[in-house]
């Protein structure tokens, strides 16, 4: 699955471009299925938070489908939106508590991430690594990992006096 | 199938309130993009004459042609204008990275023509097709940041792209600048301000079509492979000569790191400090950038992943980006407080104030103050002490708002210096009423011979580290073999080995035609050569000292291919870039320009650098000339005139700008041969 770490983000949107170019055959970030929002404050500056499905445990997009057009990759673990039978009714985008599930107006159906079939481009080609791909079961490992990293780099920062 | 362009030109007219569309095919093929097409549409929407702040003068904004293709670093927009900040005026651009490009392409356009004068103050919103023109009078008086948080509440929009002017813009101020995510350049800002126009805003949400989008994956995996390969091999060397773990500055992330102490002065011998003295400063380590970022950097952003425009943190100052130039303004004003400039620089990005121009002007009156030329009562009781970072953030204020000796300098450089009597206006360094890029010309003579035949009259960096050799640096890093080699194909390349010092003259002209072809290819794709150069081989020079390389960077041509599919060879791009130069001469020529406007300031050539290795050391002007000469006989341009001829704009398809051209009388006479 997809992490994602906001820190590490430098707003580039490479990772909006290649996710685009692959899922629907052009360079447009509307149209991604990952995206980096931007949060502007004081307009001095901004932070870019990249938004993708989190494939949730108990994926309520599946959940609140009526048509079962959403299923679940055996391989992958990712849920897949069927475009053929979905309706775009938007139960899913509402659901959804990230909103990482949206309507391709162009499409006129629910998109969402489908991990690429296992070799996310948006993780491949984010280079701060603020987008990195794990497989489903190392997830809490890499995040604490993470975590104790920087607890590690602050204390060697308090040990040499600066 | 038009690929890689949005394939659109929008005209906008601020005073009639209309637009029109026509295609862009009509000028990418032989001008591609950005930069070029700019150039094109530059000479024929102005009219002869025309003033800079006339509403009739048309300002261009022109998408990179690779911009939004998902290829790393083609991230540039051009700005094409006639500068308010040259006296006399002439053709300005600025090429600045961000995200502005990208979204003007997904919006549907390539390039927006603006002119006319809006009645009250307005901002143009463009969100795809629809264009609407708004009231500005709420935003007149703001800074940029207020005025970028203001747009985006106003239209309920996060992610709308901003072209932004502050009240430096509005007051007419020739340095203003016209801002965009903390990126500027040079000062286009009071066109802005002529014309009411308070800011451009884009959302597009259309997409580009590549023609090979398998390649253009292919090309970033490659690009993204190369640089790890880099990264490792300065880890690499670190190692092995004994040094501590290489920091992320090190391995050239961000701007500022990388053009710290290192690079401008133990390699390059090319910083400035004080008004022109030379580079032997004491303080100079307090100002090194990767030290101060240790403890100021707060989170890494950009236009790529190199994060140039990175997030400082200063303690009662704030949060903001610093750009890269201040480190050079630090040296010229012998400033050690790198807080205080980070709280000036954060001040002249909400002003909207070209920071380069302003701190040379302020270096001068620091040195009119030292020689006792100029006294407090000059500049309102502001002391012009060396090292003041209060005397600049005092000036700004003033320049900004047109109070006091700012209204003056706020008419430009030059009228102040005028204002401030014979002896200190022979101090006064200047081209056209610009000072310099920021190099140090004297010990680099083809920097010289770059700014005095540029079209716009600065440029930074024009040769780029692949032409000169730095001796003394390369051996104290024990590069004695690569030296004798960056001889040998010196010799071999351009006759004589004396190239690639930097301070000869031997083979500079050839050198500089070829790197301002290379920059117009970057300015015209949208390339940014700073990020580029760490993701390709360019990060070792060494190797290609003494070879001419192709105005083609690398990937460019390829990327090119892969996103338009016209399958071009690189003489393609480089015949495109040579037009391109010639139609922004043409401009110049047309408003009047002849071969002695190509200078640089007369101080380089009288004034030694006092102090340092190169004590001594002028550029010499008998030199320049010939040099200039041998320019434009390459270019295929008139020696006595400095304009390009009848036959080098018919070789190039410009016969209607030659046509226009003859009508004035600004062709050179055929002369007979001899």
């Amino acid at each position: 699955m997809i992490l994602v770490d906001p820190d590490k983000c430098t707003g580039c949107g490479t990772c909006e471009v290649v996710c685009s170019l692959k899922h629907v055959g052009e360079c447009n970030p509307a149209r991604s299925l990952i995206r980096a929002l931007r949060y502007e404050k004081m307009g001095s500056y901004y932070f870019s938070v990249p938004v993708v499905c989190q494939q949730c445990e108990t994926p309520l997009c599946k959940e609140v489908c009526p048509i079962n057009a959403i299923t679940q990759d055996p391989e992958t673990g990712a849920y897949l939106v069927d475009a053929n039978t979905c309706v775009g009714c938007r139960l899913c985008t509402i659901t959804c508590p990230i909103g990482a599930i949206n309507i391709d107006l162009q499409a006129k159906t629910a998109m969402k991430c489908d991990l690429c079939n296992g070799d996310p481009l948006c993780a491949k080609f984010c280079l701060p690594k603020a987008i990195t791909y794990v497989k489903r079961d190392k997830r809490s490992l890499v995040q604490m990992r993470e975590a104790a990293k920087k607890l590690s780099d602050r204390l060697t920062l308090i040990a040499s006096g600066t | 199938m038009v690929y890689g362009w949005a394939g659109t030109i929008l005209r906008i007219d601020l005073g009639m309130g209309k637009v029109s569309k026509t295609p862009s095919s009509e000028y990418t093929r032989l001008f591609i993009g950005g930069r070029g097409v700019n150039a094109k549409l530059m000479f024929e929407e102005s009219k002869p004459g025309v003033s800079s702040l006339d509403p009739e003068n048309p300002i261009i904004i022109g998408a990179g042609t690779l911009a939004g293709t998902g290829i790393l670093c083609m991230t540039k927009h051009v700005i094409t204008t006639r500068s308010p900040e040259q006296v006399p005026e002439g053709f300005t651009m600025q090429c600045s990275g961000g995200s502005l490009a990208a979204e003007m392409k997904y919006a549907g356009y390539d390039h927006i023509v603006i002119k006319g004068r809006a009645e009250k103050p307005t901002y143009i919103h463009i969100e795809n097709d629809d264009i609407a023109f708004k009231d500005a009078s709420g935003l007149w008086g703001k800074g940029v940041f207020d005025t970028n948080t203001i747009l985006r509440e106003e239209l309920a929009d996060p992610e709308v792209r901003i072209l932004a002017i502050g009240q430096a813009g509005e007051n007419l101020v020739r340095l203003a600048t016209i801002e965009h995510e903390y990126r500027s350049g040079t000062g286009l800002g009071a066109v802005f301000g002529a014309k009411n126009l308070k800011a451009v805003i884009i959302r597009g949400t259309k997409g580009i079509k590549v023609h090979d989008p398998e390649a253009v994956l292919k090309i970033n995996e490659e690009l993204l492979e190369t640089h790890k390969k880099n990264e490792r091999e300065v880890i690499r060397l670190a190692r092995e000569r004994g040094e501590p773990e290489p920091s992320r500055y090190d391995k050239g992330y961000g701007t500022i790191g990388a053009i710290a102490k290192d690079y401008y002065f133990d390699y390059t011998e090319m910083g400035v400090v004080g008004y022109l003295e030379g580079f032997e400063w004491t303080d100079l380590d307090k100002t090194r950038g990767a030290d101060w970022l240790k403890t100021r950097s707060y989170h890494d952003t950009g236009c790529c992943p190199f994060a140039c425009a990175g997030l400082i943190s200063v303690p009662g100052v704030g949060i903001g980006v610093m750009r890269c130039y201040p480190f050079w303004n630090l040296w010229q004003l012998k400033m050690t407080d790198v807080d205080k400039m980070f709280e000036a620089t954060k001040l002249m990005s909400d002003y909207g104030i070209d920071n380069r121009n302003l701190c040379w002007t302020v270096s001068y009156l620091m040195k009119l103050h030292e020689m006792g030329l100029i006294t407090v009562k000059d500049t309102d009781g502001i002391p012009m002490e060396w090292g003041s970072g209060d005397a600049l953030i005092q000036t700004i204020h003033k320049l900004a708002k047109r109070k006091g000796f700012g209204a003056i300098l706020a008419d430009g450089p030059l009228q102040l210096a005028k204002k401030l009597g014979p002896k200190a206006e022979a101090l006064f360094l200047q081209s056209r009423g610009q000072m310099s890029a920021g190099d140090e010309l004297r010990t680099q003579v083809g920097y010289a011979l770059a700014a005095a035949v540029d079209t716009r009259r600065s440029t930074e960096n024009p040769l780029g580290g692949a032409y000169q050799i730095w001796e003394r640096y390369l051996k104290k890093i024990g590069l004695e073999k690569e030296i004798k080699e960056a001889y040998a194909r010196a010799k071999k390349t351009f006759g004589d080995e004396k190239a690639i010092v930097p301070w000869k003259w031997e083979g500079k002209p050839i050198m500089v035609i070829t790197a301002q072809y290379g920059i117009v290819v970057d300015d015209t794709m949208g390339a940014c050569f700073i990020g580029l150069g760490k993701f390709t081989d360019q990060r070792s020079p060494i190797k290609q000292l003494g070879t001419l390389p192709s105005p083609v960077g690398p990937v460019i041509l390829d990327s090119f291919n892969a996103v338009t599919g016209l399958n071009v060879d690189k003489n393609y791009l480089i015949s495109a870039a040579e037009r391109t130069w010639n139609v922004e001469k043409a401009y110049n020529v047309r408003e009047g320009s002849t071969r002695d406007d190509d200078t640089i300031g007369e101080g380089w050539h009288k004034w030694p650098i006092t102090s340092g290795p190169h004590k001594g050391r002028v550029v010499d002007k008998a030199e320049l000339e010939k040099a200039k000469s041998k320019l434009y006989e390459l270019r295929g341009w008139d020696v006595d005139t400095g304009w390009p001829t009848k036959e080098t704009y018919e070789r190039l398809g410009l016969k209607d700008v030659a046509k226009n051209l003859e009508k004035l009388k600004k062709i050179p006479k055929k002369k007979k041969a001899s």
